[in-house]
């Protein structure tokens, strides 16, 4: 051990700065998946952590953070609500919250990716289209290529 | 070096009025300080103040200016603004009814508070007609993610975990 760490001033000041975890979540985590990244939240010392924990708890104990945790049709011994029945086997579409479709069912994605196809050296003329309509899976990008423009 | 021109369109006014002010944002700002704003704008019921305050100060004052200039247009009449930025340049085509629209994205509504803004996009992410869909969708994932998701669909801001939120205060208009 360095000499300085025998200091207990100096060891008091490394216990607090030290990144503190959440040694539940971190407990939990390493006995049940061990190749997952395990620490979604890291303080910078005790004391933070410490005042952190009356709102953090919510979290912590949240029944979701159970390897037991089942859905609410199996809790409430129903039928799912995306499961027809024998009368009526389709679905219904129900309509809820807002009727806007501010981000479609595509995440964020590069649609480019010019590493992976033309190269990142790629010099030629691009022509995107995004015709756009309410649902993401119609958003059709067509390419093209050697059509040199303005700007 | 070539050209890149990217045509976007879409039948929704809101859409159309947030690609301009994401695409606005992106030429001109530095990365550096249109990523955050961008990334709030984009996904999180809250900004901080400071971010409306920039896109106040800086985004808006570009379409006032066309709204200013075409007053005396017909409502229904097709009006194109191209704005150039250095090499880059972005052209909006838009009805004079939609330009006028454009600004009043940049207001929080009288009255909409924090707690507001975030319950009405839940009303959509933890819409009470979807709990089995939501609830099959987390049965396959990881305990801590499903804590992730869940906080993410209920405060509706976009930022890791344990990242503060602190500073997003604002509604996002």
């Amino acid at each position: 051990m360095h000499p300085a760490t025998k200091d207990p001033h100096v060891w008091e000041w490394l216990h607090m700065h030290a990144k503190a975890v959440c040694w539940f979540k971190l407990v939990r985590l390493i006995f049940t998946f061990p190749y997952i990244d395990r620490t979604i939240l890291q303080y910078c010392g005790k004391s933070c952590q410490q005042a952190h924990w009356s709102i953090h708890k919510g979290d912590c104990k949240s029944p979701l953070m159970k390897i037991t945790w089942r859905p609410s049709w199996v809790l409430e011994a129903r039928e799912p609500a995306f499961i027809g029945t024998e009368e009526s086997p389709f679905v219904d579409m129900v309509s809820y919250g807002r009727q806007k479709y501010l981000w479609g069912n595509v995440p964020a994605i590069d649609l480019l990716n010019l590493q992976q196809n033309e190269g990142v050296d790629f010099t030629e003329d691009l022509r995107l289209l995004f015709a756009g309509t309410r649902h993401s899976t119609r958003l059709c990008p067509l390419l093209i290529p050697n059509q040199p423009l303005e700007i | 070096m070539g050209h890149c021109e990217v045509v976007v369109n879409d039948k929704d006014p809101d859409i159309v009025a947030r690609n301009a002010i994401l695409l606005l944002l992106a030429l001109h700002f530095s990365p550096d300080v249109a990523t955050p704003i961008m990334l709030h704008v984009w996904y999180s019921a809250l900004v901080s103040a400071n971010m409306l305050r920039c896109l106040q100060d800086s985004i808006l004052p570009l379409l006032q200016e066309v709204c200013k200039k075409i007053q005396a247009k017909p409502a229904q009449s097709l009006l194109s603004k191209k704005w150039t930025f250095g090499t880059r340049s972005l052209r909006l085509v838009l009805t004079k009814e939609q330009w006028d629209r454009l600004p009043l994205y940049f207001e929080v509504p009288d009255g909409l508070s924090m707690a507001q803004a975030q319950a009405i996009r839940a009303s959509t992410t933890l819409a009470p007609e979807r709990k089995d869909y939501l609830d099959r969708a987390l049965l396959t994932q990881q305990p801590a993610w499903r804590v992730c998701v869940m906080k993410f669909r209920k405060d509706g801001i976009l930022l890791p975990f344990g990242s503060s939120r602190k500073e997003l205060d604002t509604p996002n208009p």
